[in-house]
């Protein structure tokens, strides 16, 4: 059942009307279309490495088909490898911003329907074998209730592999990317056996630095996955 | 789930089937709606209360369609004298001849009432008398409308039967009285005063333009003008459409809103007035269709309510049909939901485009294909400039013409004579346009003719429609990529199965009295016409003159030929110079692109043809004169000419040409209109050989078709090619007898309109029109 209502800014949508929506699949847009233009789906040049857009970054910060942040995590010998891919859905503007703090910090669980028809296009793609969503300390998981990112692959009717668990308490989002990247090891891996020769997908709301799901995939790659490739809302 | 609009949507359209199941053939529409309900119901986004919606409004208006049809019967015997009627609407007098669609005062049927004026006296004092709802007493006599005689000619017995006539009243006195004076027919003559004011008061040509665009009454433009708006694609112009309408409430809204109406006081203002507009230019589908829609959005404003075009559209829809339900056969109903439906279903891909002229491009061309199914099968040709055509004329009507035409027309009423000198300009302006549209409508290949298109194509056209435009709609191919590939499907869908279709035919055409015999060869191997028909135009004083006279060539032999695709004839043979075979000739001339034309080697030539040869050559076409001797071949079949003999002349009818020919497995002899002598001359040339098909010499006349011609040839069947009643009284008794002694199957134009043998291979059927 779809609302008459945006799911996010609970305004009227004016009726979708289309050849496509009368004879092929009734719109399900979710939201309204002042909304829906906020969120702006990454596309055009991009960094082959994360999906950052390359257009809107300035040419001394890019370095062939890669932004130059892969360029140095790639270089260090101690990460090179450990993410072979990070596939991101939209830009991380204030909108989605705003709208990712809503559904992760304020609880509103429903909004993972919005990328429920982009995140399956992606699994799909990318066809993995294990699904795993990067996990929460367990005050996290207290404080908000649900893990952003098991929600996300629950919407799409998969299954999340817990593979990982977190041994590390602070908040990312707190820290700096020095502070990030030099962390010590923030995972631990709970069932080793079903990791090895596995092509894995990490879920994720957000790729800022690349530095959790880094973290995320040395430990896996440590175990034995032969691919690590994550999917994340933002970037 | 499926949006208010998109149920209002299918609720429609399963209401146009149920329609479509009462009144045309249950099976089809029946199929049509099992096969939507079952795709919808399979995408799992119908729920099933939609599913029971669609459902009613199929089983609802298929049983409103079957008790329309029930009550829409005849209770006359046919043997009444007089009646009274009251006319309202369909009231034509043109030169001395009137005509009208008349309701029968206390009966519900009517009749289509024609009499002949017999003075000008006559006719200006009922012009004066016929008021909107006036009653006459008519004294004649009831005929049966006639049946169409050729094939996909325009029926009028249907026709009548749609609009609830049973018979022609033949009148042979006319008088008429007020009659009552309801609201309705009060609007009425406040439209006729206006169309009146209008024809005294400006000249004629902007007179003709303005009264057609503010009263929607385009008969007073010239014909020849209005074929050409139909050339170019722009007639919907000169039409009251859904933009006048539109236009019109708009600025009236804002004006009442500046003048201090509240905007419910505006709402409701507006909602008085719309009808009233309806009933002043004329009730037409389109005008119909754009007031209702307009009303339904306005009124659900009043309520605070918002209502999606698609919605509002989808209502009048339904109540146009719940009113009724024959008015799925009017072409403008048909064009003006078509269209509209299209428009409003792909207006978000055209709006998004930042240009005004992308946007009206695309316009054009969505309005083209929208309507190309309904023009292919009424008109049989579509314009292959429209899209051109429309980008000068749509701003130049929307923005000069339009407004002006309107503000000159409503200032005219206070001030008429001040604006001499801009009623001066606005004629002009109305003559260029009409000058400009002559133009465009003469360039090459403007009308493309494409035939009347089999149900299968009309089926693929509907169905290919949306998922085209499903296709134009996908934001991830370019736009230009897009259209090109929908121009490329479609023009590939109109040329290539009439073009290529395995099925030849060779059609007597019932042109009256007189002979032509079209001969379409499969794959496009050639097209041939032997003769043309023509009938006689007499001279008359000028208040008689009717504004566009019968002729056999442009009213019958020209549309039955487009209808069946035929866009250039390879060779046209003219048997001989009378009228009644040549005289349709000069407008194939205008319309079909003739390669050659082929006339008897003769001494003496008519007026007519030497008219038509003059013709020819200005149009570039050679002409050869023949006799005895040569041959030709077109694929499978084969000609030969047998007349006229090559070393006398025998000149008149025995100087026709006579051609022998194996065509479709038969073979065939045309005679023209040879008679003893040439059929003499023929037996001597000729060994004895055995045809199948005779065309029937001179009619059916006594002096052709001989005891020996039919004894040496030994034909199973013959065509006798005459004019129904015609008064030589052909075909005569004496040849009927003749053949019928002889076992020959007989086939007469006029008992049974064209005679068609279609046929695949070598293997075909003989069919009648009229059965």
């Amino acid at each position: 059942m779809f609302s008459e209502r945006c799911l996010y800014c609970h305004g009227k949508k004016e009726q979708a009307v289309s050849w496509t929506a009368l004879f092929w699949k009734g719109e399900s847009d979710l939201l309204c279309g002042a909304c829906k233009a906020k969120l702006m789906v990454i596309h055009g040049d991009i960094c082959s490495m994360c999906s950052r857009p390359l257009d809107e970054l300035d040419s001394k910060f890019i370095e062939g088909d890669r932004c130059l942040d892969c360029v140095r995590w790639e270089k260090d010998s101690n990460w090179s490898g450990c993410l072979d891919k990070n596939i991101a859905l939209y830009s991380y503007n204030d909108f989605l911003k705003e709208l990712l703090s809503r559904y992760k910090f304020r609880g509103d669980y429903v909004l993972a329907k919005i990328f429920a028809v982009q995140l399956q296009t992606k699994i799909k793609r990318a066809a993995p074998d294990l699904i795993v969503p990067i996990p929460l300390s367990s005050e996290r998981l207290y404080e908000r209730g649900f893990n952003q990112s098991e929600a996300l692959i629950i919407e799409v009717n998969h299954t999340p592999s817990h593979l990982l668990e977190r041994i590390h308490t602070e908040k990312q989002s707190k820290k700096s990317r020095d502070e990030r990247i030099h962390l010590q090891q923030v995972f631990k891996i709970t069932d080793t056996d079903t990791i090895a020769s596995k092509k894995i997908l990490l879920i994720d709301d957000i790729y800022t630095t690349g530095s959790t799901l880094r973290h995320a995939g040395k430990i896996l790659k440590q175990a034995g996955a032969t691919q690590v490739q994550s999917l994340t809302i933002a970037r | 789930m499926l949006t208010i609009g998109n149920i209002l949507f299918f609720a429609s359209l399963f209401s146009v089937l149920g329609v479509m199941a009462a009144l045309e053939s249950m099976f089809p529409s029946l199929a049509a709606a099992a096969l939507i309900c079952l795709g919808l119901f399979l995408s799992k986004d119908t729920s099933n209360r939609s599913l029971l919606i669609f459902l009613s409004c199929f089983s609802g208006f298929y049983i409103n369609g079957v008790i329309t049809a029930d009550s829409n019967s005849t209770s006359l015997t046919g043997q009444e004298k007089s009646f009274f009627v009251s006319l309202n609407n369909g009231v034509k007098v043109d030169g001395d001849s009137f005509s009208a669609l008349g309701t029968i005062v206390g009966s519900q049927e009517k009749l289509a009432i024609t009499y002949r004026i017999k003075t000008n006296e006559k006719k200006i004092l009922l012009k004066e008398e016929i008021t909107p709802g006036a009653v006459c007493k008519v004294n004649g006599r009831l005929t049966l409308p006639p049946a169409a005689r050729n094939p996909n000619a325009f029926d009028y017995k249907n026709y009548l039967f749609t609009k609830g006539a049973f018979w022609i009243f033949e009148s042979s006195s006319l008088e008429c009285g007020p009659g009552n004076s309801n609201l309705i027919n009060r609007i009425k003559k406040i439209r006729l005063k206006g169309i009146s004011y209008l024809e005294n008061h400006y000249p004629a040509e902007a007179a003709a333009i303005s009264i057609a665009l503010v009263f929607g009454d385009r008969s007073m433009i010239d014909p020849d003008t209005i074929l050409s708006y139909q050339k170019a694609g722009v007639i919907h112009l000169l039409a009251i459409s859904g933009l006048h309408v539109g236009l019109l409430s708009g600025m009236l809204y804002f004006f009442l809103l500046r003048i201090g109406l509240t905007r419910e006081r505006t709402l409701e203002l507006l909602l008085v007035l719309l009808p009233i507009y309806a009933v002043l230019t004329g009730l037409s589908p389109p005008v119909n269709r754009a007031a209702s829609m307009i009303m339904i959005i306005l009124a659900a404003k009043r309520f605070h309510l918002t209502l999606s075009p698609l919605s509002a559209i989808s209502f009048s829809l339904l109540a146009y049909l719940l009113i009724n339900p024959y008015i799925i056969y009017d072409v403008g109903f048909q064009l003006s939901f078509r269209v509209s439906f299209t428009l409003i279903i792909s207006a978000k891909p055209v709006m998004r485009k930042q240009s005004y002229f992308i946007r009206m491009v695309l316009v054009s061309l969505l309005a083209q294909l929208a309507s190309l199914p309904i023009l292919m099968y009424h008109f049989y040709e579509i314009s292959l400039i429209s899209i051109l055509a429309n980008c000068i004329f749509v701003p130049l009507y929307s923005f000069i013409i339009l407004p002006v035409c309107l503000l000159l027309f409503i200032v005219h009423l206070l001030l008429p004579m001040e604006l001499v000198f801009f009623v001066e300009v606005f004629s002009l302006i109305t003559q260029a346009a009409n000058g400009l549209s002559v133009k465009l409508a003469s360039l090459p290949g403007a009308a493309f003719i494409t035939g009347r298109p089999s149900f299968q194509l009309l089926l693929f056209l509907v169905i290919v429609h949306p998922i085209m435009l499903m296709y134009f709609e996908n934001p991830k191919i370019q736009t230009v990529n897009r259209t090109v590939i929908i121009l490329a499907v479609f023009l590939f869908v109109l040329v290539v199965p009439a073009t290529y279709s395995p099925y030849g035919k060779v059609v007597f055409i019932d042109v009256g009295q007189g002979d032509s015999i079209l001969i379409k060869l499969p794959y496009n191997q050639g097209i041939f016409l032997i003769d043309t028909g023509g009938n006689m135009v007499f001279e008359q004083e000028a208040w008689k003159r009717k504004s566009d006279k019968f002729e056999v060539g442009k009213d019958i032999l020209v549309p039955y030929l487009k209808s069946e695709g035929v866009r250039s004839i390879d060779k046209l043979i003219l048997t001989h110079g009378d009228l009644d075979h040549i005289g349709g000739a000069q407008a194939l001339f205008t319309e079909i692109k003739i390669k050659e034309l082929i006339l008897p080697a003769s001494k003496s030539v008519s007026i007519t043809e030497e008219r038509l040869l003059k013709l020819a050559e200005s149009y570039g076409v050679m002409t050869h004169r023949i006799s005895e001797g040569p041959s030709w071949k077109a694929g499978k079949a084969k000609f030969k000419v047998l007349g006229p003999p090559g070393e006398k002349d025998l000149g008149g009818n025995n100087q026709s040409i006579i051609l022998l020919a194996d065509i479709g497995g038969l073979t065939w002899l045309f005679t023209g209109d040879a008679e003893l002598e040439a059929e003499s001359q023929l037996i001597k040339n000729f060994p004895e050989y055995n045809i199948d098909i005779l065309k029937a010499g001179h009619h059916g006349s006594k002096t052709s078709t001989t005891e020996q011609l039919l004894d040496h040839f030994k034909p199973e069947g013959a065509i006798l090619s005459a004019g129904q009643k015609n008064r030589y009284g052909h075909p005569h008794q004496e040849v009927l007898g003749r053949l019928e002694r002889r076992g020959i199957k007989i086939f007469r134009t006029d008992k049974n309109g064209a005679i068609t043998y279609s046929f695949r291979g070598e293997k075909g059927t003989f069919s009648k029109e009229i059965p």
